[in-house]
């Protein structure tokens, strides 16, 4: 297990890497740079600032200086914000990003696993309609609607939640749902077809000839086993909607890391960029290594194979 | 400077709301019986889901007046979003600078498009217009400390100096050995700013600038406290709490991404004309969020309003201001066929602004038949703008003379028909379905066929400043209230000369004006250049854009104008909430 985590910790570093390599030098191919102006810097006073930025100095120079800073997790001075630290933009947006992405994954694994489960076990029934509808919904709905929508009706016209900002735990309601949307409908569809599949399997059969009571065999032999490819597309998720997005947090308004993604190329703020993408690359990764980890302890036959092998 | 950012900003609201009205309008009707099923279960679930507030509530203290008829003092705007940075000195976009404005003072104020004394008491100005004498009134900063003519020499410098660059630097060139130092050709102690004492402050200019009392309101001349530089380093202004300031509001709390608030300065020297006792500042970035919450009465005004906004609006009223910017074409004037004056008039006048802005950009825009800004630039006599008395310089939709144009410029080349003609644009659903009205009618009016080439902005602004184009979608937005702002751009050196235009006579009317100190002549130069660059017409002006914005009517007194300080809420207050 060691060896197997030792060496999946070695390619997630190459990884991410590789990111932050390709990110640093595409997004100096973007036409302009994080001091152009529509009104433009007197040239004298912009001459200054790329040498005050260390922009000057060749390109593969700022290349290893920042690769050091970045081993030593400094991510230097954002453009954007002159008085704060990429570290700091993190710091601050992350935990609110994560708080946020932590209730939607609640949320949507809850419901999303409650909603597959359900449909499946009354499959071709009301029920089981039901869910395919939320999941179609939810899916083809863009967040930004949804986002929207919610906000009109119970922000504006029922006056029952606040529009936006993220403040007390009635101004988390919103956004969580509308976040966790696209998770319930995409986990109750992959949970509905991974338990119809178990369903069908002779050991179910067994179980029932055993005469184990309903709740059992739904329980410990259809869940348990149905369960295992879900959490297969839970890392990626996980990894997403913990580290913000920029639709919801920006219809909301949330101080989040979301919309960071967005302006910071916008502003071609070069450290916010490679800041964020190393940072967002790394909790992806790190999120699919336990995805691996977790799988071989749920699972028997991946660890039995990897014992034999 | 503000040009960047405004158009930034209103491009990104644009699209936003472009965004935003696509998803209502698809959804309201069709999704909504769908959506309420699933809120119904929603809301159970979310109900379930454990977790803390991230931060305690306390935007609802503006809606609770016990008991009293008395309004309570607090103005609820959006701040759009976190500012770069609040060291005054190093600020360069709008947003920023209006927000230094409500907690900072220069010597001057620009109140309400009028220069009114600020920090300084009043001042003199030298016979030949080079020499002003500043006499600072007994001011405090919010840490006891009184403000001196030291502070203001410290802040000066500080702007000037060229180990740690401020994009604004160049708002102090005028003064003697500013630039010098600032491009490090010259020394601090050479630069011609003099504490005579405490209270006393001299500079000398290059030339008469007729708009340094205005200068010295902008924030890049604030005073600055060379201690509290010292002691914060990178992270003054950074947070809340490390702000020492001397304006009519002080900084509250600042959630970083989140909300500012501002509570009233008791010490500020005219506190007694400041009514607001706080300002409540969220940064919401979305238009149509802050729409939402202006009618959910959780905003007392908005930024800008849409025209979808401004139909479903049911509260308050719908009013607008001149965002300052002017929009044109640029011709570049090397370009072998756009080289012509008749055949750039003939693209100038052959289009029909009133039309696009009815049809096309639907928005409170008016025609430009010139090029200096209306309503914010003042003339000599100040009663009257610069545009009122400048006039217009052609006619809209002129269609018969730029026909006529078009043929004697062809003909002035020798050729019987016209090469394609590129015409740039942002490659935004914006920017392209402007061009293609314009390109529309070009080819309709005057059987003109142009090709759009839409670009990111980015390269559209690189290739402008390189010159390569041959006409571009353009605007730009002033600096100060001077016509010196939009006519200084067309000399042959400066940098912001997009196409290339170089006319010595207009080069010489426009020193002439810069070292003029009789006001009248100056302003005759002035309107005789404005005069010359639109018969040459390196530029073909199409409309000055303004733009709508909701306010509750119990708001009085916000004042928005799109040069300096675009919103000013310093003499702001509430009058008739509670009725």
């Amino acid at each position: 297990m060691i060896k197997y985590i030792a060496k999946k910790l070695f390619y997630a570093i190459v990884t991410i890497w590789i990111v932050v390599s390709a990110t640093f030098f595409m997004m100096q191919a973007i036409p302009g740079d994080p001091l152009m102006n529509e009104k433009r810097v007197v040239p004298e006073i912009k001459e200054n600032l790329r040498k005050y930025y260390g922009l000057d100095k060749p390109l593969h120079e700022q290349y290893f200086i920042y690769l050091k800073n970045l081993a030593t997790g400094k991510m230097g001075m954002s453009f954007q914000y002159k008085n704060r630290t990429v570290n700091e933009i993190i710091a601050n947006g992350f935990p609110i990003s994560a708080s946020l992405g932590m209730r939607a994954m609640i949320v949507g694994i809850i419901a999303g696993l409650l909603l597959g489960v359900v449909a499946a076990l009354n499959h071709n029934r009301g029920w089981d309609r039901f869910s395919i509808f939320v999941a179609i919904i939810g899916v083809s709905i863009p967040g930004f609607v949804i986002a929207a929508l919610l906000q009109w009706v119970f922000g504006v016209k029922l006056r029952w939640l606040p529009v936006a900002q993220w403040k007390s735990f009635a101004h988390t309601i919103m956004p969580t749902f509308a976040l966790s949307l696209g998770l319930i409908a995409n986990l109750a569809r992959f949970m509905r077809s991974s338990m119809l599949d178990v369903i069908g399997q002779d050991y179910i059969k067994t179980a029932k000839a055993k005469g184990l009571s309903p709740f059992e065999i739904v329980w410990r032999h259809q869940i348990r086993n149905a369960i295992l490819p879900v959490i297969t597309i839970l890392g990626p998720w996980i990894a997403i909607i913990i580290t913000g997005t920029f639709v919801i947090e920006t219809v909301f308004a949330i101080p989040g890391l979301g919309k960071f993604y967005v302006q910071s190329i916008n502003m071609q703020d070069y450290t916010l960029i490679t800041g964020i993408t190393a940072f967002f690359g790394s909790i992806l990764v790190i999120m699919n290594m336990l995805v691996d980890i977790a799988y071989g302890i749920i699972d028997p036959r991946i660890r039995i194979s990897k014992r034999s092998s | 400077m503000e040009m960047k950012y405004l158009m930034f900003y209103l491009d990104r609201w644009k699209t936003n709301s472009k965004k935003n009205k696509g998803g209502n309008v698809v959804s309201k009707k069709r999704l909504l019986s769908i959506v309420a099923v699933m809120l119904a279960f929603a809301m159970i679930l979310t109900a379930c889901s454990p977790g803390q507030p991230a931060a305690s509530d306390q935007t609802e203290g503006a809606e609770q007046t016990v008991g009293t008829v008395q309004d309570e003092q607090v103005l609820r705007l959006s701040l759009f979003q976190e500012p770069g940075t609040l060291d005054w000195q190093r600020s360069d976009s709008n947003i920023e600078i209006y927000i230094l404005s409500w907690i900072m003072e220069g010597l001057t104020r620009y109140k309400h498009g009028e220069i009114i004394p600020g920090l300084a008491e009043k001042w003199d100005i030298s016979e030949d217009g080079k020499t002003y004498t500043f006499h600072l009134r007994d001011a405090k900063w919010t840490d006891g400390q009184p403000v001196t003519a030291e502070d203001f020499k410290y802040g000066w410098l500080r702007a000037l100096n060229p180990e740690d660059p401020m994009s604004y630097a160049y708002f102090l060139y005028d003064i003697v050995g500013a630039k010098e130092y600032n491009t490090g050709e010259g020394a601090a102690e050479d630069v011609a700013i003099k504490v005579i004492d405490d209270k006393t402050l001299e500079v000398t200019l290059k030339n008469p600038v007729a708009y340094f009392d205005y200068l010295v309101s902008f924030s890049t001349y604030y005073p600055t406290r060379k201690d509290i530089v010292e002691k914060y380093g990178n992270k003054f202004n950074a947070e809340a709490q490390n702000f020492v300031t001397c304006g009519p509001f002080k900084v509250e709390t600042w959630e970083h991404e989140a909300e500012m608030t501002f509570v009233k300065n008791p010490d500020y020297w005219n506190a007694s004309e400041i009514k607001l006792e706080k300002i409540i500042g969220p940064f919401i970035s979305d238009n149509q969020t802050e729409f939402n919450m202006y009618e959910a009465e959780e905003l007392d005004m908005t930024i800008a309003l849409n025209a979808d906004q401004k139909a479903a609006m049911t509260k308050g009223e719908v009013k607008n201001f001149n965002d300052g910017s002017v929009w044109f074409f640029d011709f570049n004037v090397n370009h072998p066929v756009l080289k012509n004056v008749n055949i750039r008039r003939a693209l100038t006048y052959g289009v029909d602004r009133e039309s696009f802005i009815k049809n096309v950009s639907k928005r409170p825009w008016i025609p430009a038949l010139s090029y200096v800004q209306p309503d914010i630039i003042p003339d000599v006599n100040t009663d009257k703008t610069f545009r009122e008395v400048g006039g217009d310089y052609f006619k809209d939709n002129d269609v018969e003379t730029a026909k006529k144009l078009l043929e004697q410029g062809m003909k002035e080349l020798g050729l019987t028909q016209l090469p394609k003609l590129k015409f740039m644009c942002n490659d935004t659903a914006e920017g392209q379905l402007y061009a293609q009205a314009f390109q529309e009618m070009w080819k309709k009016n005057l059987g003109i066929e142009v090709e759009l080439e839409p670009v990111p902005s980015a390269v559209r602004i690189d290739r402008q400043q390189n010159h390569d184009f041959d006409i571009s979608y353009a605007g730009w937005g002033p600096d100060y209230p001077d016509p010196m702002t939009d006519l200084d751009l067309y000399t042959s050196w400066s940098g912001n000369n997009d196409p290339g235009y170089n006319n010595p006579e207009y080069d010489d009317l426009i020193v002439r004006a810069q070292n003029e100190t009789d006001r009248v002549k100056r302003f005759e130069l002035l309107h005789q250049a404005e005069a010359m660059l639109m018969r040459d017409l390196p530029i073909g002006p199409l409309y000055f854009r303004y733009t709508d914005y909701a306010e509750r009517e119990y708001v009085k007194n916000v004042y928005r104008k799109g040069v300096g300080v675009e919103i000013d809420v310093v003499y702001a207050y509430i009058e008739g909430k509670n009725k």
